[in-house]
């Protein structure tokens, strides 16, 4: 390797004799000598040259000023003083402020190792930077892939109301211009007409159902649905759902019954929500009885389950065969019922029930017999303090602990702070939370030693990372433990609390896959393992 | 006889509504966009307005924020809509709405609400005349109502 060396000396003699000596021990080796400040600022301006050695003394600029412009001008390449005298505490000061190593004048024989060192250590921080910048692209590139994606999620949400509206408003002339002749307004009917015209009115109700679950769905998919949650009595609520259905049953001759438990209190509830899913469960349980069937809708405590309140739905219908049960809640699944004339839905009714109970805390489930009936059948929290997510906040900075816990508990979330990684560990042994807010850099256990431990222990828990570009040699020391989230610090309110919800509804975003709509959610390159070094110590002798 | 301005672009829902609200024994107008529904206002005095929200000159909401600003506050408005964008039912109850219907909507709760609301407009009206004669001065619609000949 050829090497070019900037040599600030202003004795001739000591120039000549370094040259001497080089030339000797590395042939390959140019040297340029510059006397004077003026000389060495234009030298450090030209970068020609892979090391610069410099004597201590030099009149008119002193050593450390030398070491100063040239950590300045190029901090990449590597200074090492040359001196005939220097004191240990000079030495000290000179490799505190940067310079790679000092050689004496009557030691020369060090100077070529000294060289050698400091060259390699300049190569060893080119690559660290190298791979720092590398995890800095990486992660400007993933706030843009969310950025995008935000974005592509709000352009679904806006094709789909667009497209809803759409539909609706034909719909609803057809469905207006049928109830004025029904109600006679257009003149009289008889029956017959009468008949076929609620037919249709029926239709249009349908689609109009159809239509709104098609955007409930998108809504979902989009995280854009959201429900609130306020103490309601469900026994009312169930009251109103089985009064609307009662004559649709009893058109079918269909015997609706409801048992609801009289002390029931009243529980956190979207009522709208609540009813869509009851009114759902009833109207497909209506659909697949056969005339002379009953239907019961029982609600009360949950069995051996105080904390929780258990709805179901029994019909004596057609049942669902075992292997469909566990596909029905999916989305688009339609149940084969080898029933060419029997309606069927867009198979989202199940999936929107699914996953509206699911976003009450609870959990909905089938049990069926084919030829014997089903019962649909799903418990909710009783008190909202169940259904508040448990946060586990990790950062070292007591004021941002503070300023995040407030934050974070005003938005529904039971958080735990914990100092430090050790702390974070004995309560994620304790309760593991449903997920993790985790600071990199911090003393005791840091950030990627954290999320490595979680990784191995508590794998389906989902980590958020938060971090500043400061710390992205921790980050690229954390991404050997991804999937988790990233998110750069300082961050909006807005932002934290809408990854957050993003996180506890999709999981890792890092594992993200096509979902439904064809949209692809990113997935986060592993960097080679070549490109992730651990910090060398740079030592100080 | 009581009148009522339809302002809905898709001019079949108009004329659905002018079918059943004629029936109901209402004198109905309707407009196809917030503009002209806007020109039939201040020129037709109509008792009640049932306006939709999304047309492509004058959404509903710029139209109620206008009539607001012109001081017509006491003429009712139901608003009426196919979208279900989160929030719409907020900003027409903020707007002072009489009342908000979802597309489709059922015929015998939208007359009731248009009933309703003409009732209970009638009932505001006898309260203002009564302040009216206690005061030598105009009412302050009747105020506002000459600010906009001067401005037209």
């Amino acid at each position: 390797m050829k090497l070019r060396l900037l040599y600030l000396e202003d004795n001739p003699d000591d120039a000549s004799l370094l040259r001497l000596k080089l030339s000797k021990d590395w042939p390959d080796s140019e040297v340029a000598v510059v006397a004077n400040e003026a000389d060495f600022v234009r030298a450090l301006k030209d970068r020609q040259f892979d090391l610069i050695l410099a004597d201590y003394r030099i009149p008119g600029l002193g050593g450390l000023a030398a070491l100063q412009l040239a950590r300045k001008s190029c901090p990449e390449i590597p200074f090492v003083f040359i001196s005939g005298v220097m004191g240990e505490d000079v030495a000290v000061e000179a490799l505190k402020q940067g310079a790679a190593d000092y050689v004496l004048k009557d030691r020369l024989a060090r100077l070529v190792p000294a060289i050698e060192r400091a060259l390699a250590e300049a190569e060893e921080r080119a690559r660290r930077r190298q791979a720092e910048e590398h995890v800095r692209r990486i992660q400007t590139e993933l706030e843009q892939t969310n950025r995008d994606l935000l974005r592509k999620n709000d352009e679904i949400q806006n094709f789909y109301h667009t497209l809803s509206h759409e539909l609706k408003t034909p719909l609803t002339s057809a469905r207006e211009f049928i109830s004025i002749m029904i109600d006679g307004l257009a003149g009289p009917l008889n029956s017959r007409q009468l008949e076929y015209l609620g037919i249709a009115r029926q239709s249009c109700d349908q689609l109009r159902v159809c239509i709104n679950d098609l955007l409930d769905a998108t809504r979902l998919e989009t995280g854009k649905l959201a429900i609130s949650l306020k103490p309601a009595p469900l026994s009312a609520l169930i009251r109103r759902v089985v009064t609307a259905v009662t004559s649709t049953a009893t058109e079918k001759k269909i015997a609706l019954t409801s048992e609801v438990q009289p002390d029931l209190s009243e529980i956190p509830l979207d009522e709208n929500r609540m009813t869509q899913v009851i009114t759902n469960l009833l109207n497909n349980a209506i659909k697949f009885t056969p005339p002379g069937g009953k239907i019961v809708v029982k609600a009360g405590d949950a069995p051996d389950r105080p904390e929780l309140v258990q709805v179901s739905v029994s019909d004596t219908g057609c049942g669902i065969a075992k292997e469909e049960q566990s596909r029905i809640f999916d989305r688009l699944y339609q149940v084969k019922t080898g029933d060419a004339t029997s309606e069927h839905g867009v198979g989202l009714g199940l999936y929107l029930c699914r996953e509206l109970v699911q976003l009450h805390g609870g959990q909905i489930q089938v049990e069926s017999k084919p030829g014997q009936g089903s019962t649909f059948s799903f418990v909710l929290p009783k008190s909202e303090h169940l259904l508040r997510a448990n946060l586990l906040l990790v950062d070292d900075d007591p004021q941002m602990r503070e300023v995040l816990h407030e934050l974070l508990e005003r938005h529904g979330y039971n958080v735990q702070t914990a100092a430090g990684g050790r702390e974070a560990l004995e309560w994620m042994r304790q309760k593991t939370p449903d997920l993790v807010l985790l600071d990199l850099a911090m003393p005791d256990l840091d950030g990627p030693g954290t999320l490595k431990e979680i990784k191995e222990n508590w794998g389906g828990v989902p980590v958020i990372v938060y971090t500043g570009y400061a710390e992205s040699e921790l980050v690229k020391q954390a991404l050997v433990y991804s999937p988790f989230t990233l998110l750069a610090k300082p961050c909006p309110p807005a932002e934290l609390l809408e990854t957050l919800h993003r996180v506890q509804r999709a999981g890792d975003t890092t594992t993200w896959k096509r979902n439904h709509f064809g949209l692809m959610k990113p997935r986060l390159k592993r960097p080679r393992r070549s490109d992730v070094r651990t910090r060398k110590s740079v030592k100080l002798n | 006889m009581k009148r009522i301005l339809v302002v809905d672009d898709d001019s079949r829902i108009a004329s659905a509504l002018a079918i059943r609200l004629e029936a109901a024994g209402y004198e109905v107008l309707s407009a196809v966009n917030g503009l002209e529904g806007l020109d039939l206002v201040l020129n037709q005095k109509p008792d009640l307005i049932i306006l939709d929200i999304w047309m492509p000159v004058g959404i509903g909401f710029s139209v109620a924020q206008r009539l607001r600003g012109l001081g017509l506050k006491n003429i009712p408005i139901i608003f009426m809509t196919a979208s279900k964008l989160k929030g719409l039912k907020q900003v027409a109850k903020e707007l002072g709405a009489a009342g908000f219907f979802e597309k489709p909507y059922e015929p015998e709760e939208l007359l009731r609400a248009v009933s309703d609301a003409l009732a209970t407009k009638a009932v505001k009206n006898s309260n203002l005349s009564l302040n009216g004669l206690k005061s030598p001065t105009a009412t302050p619609e009747l105020q506002h109502e000459q600010n906009t000949h001067h401005r037209g």
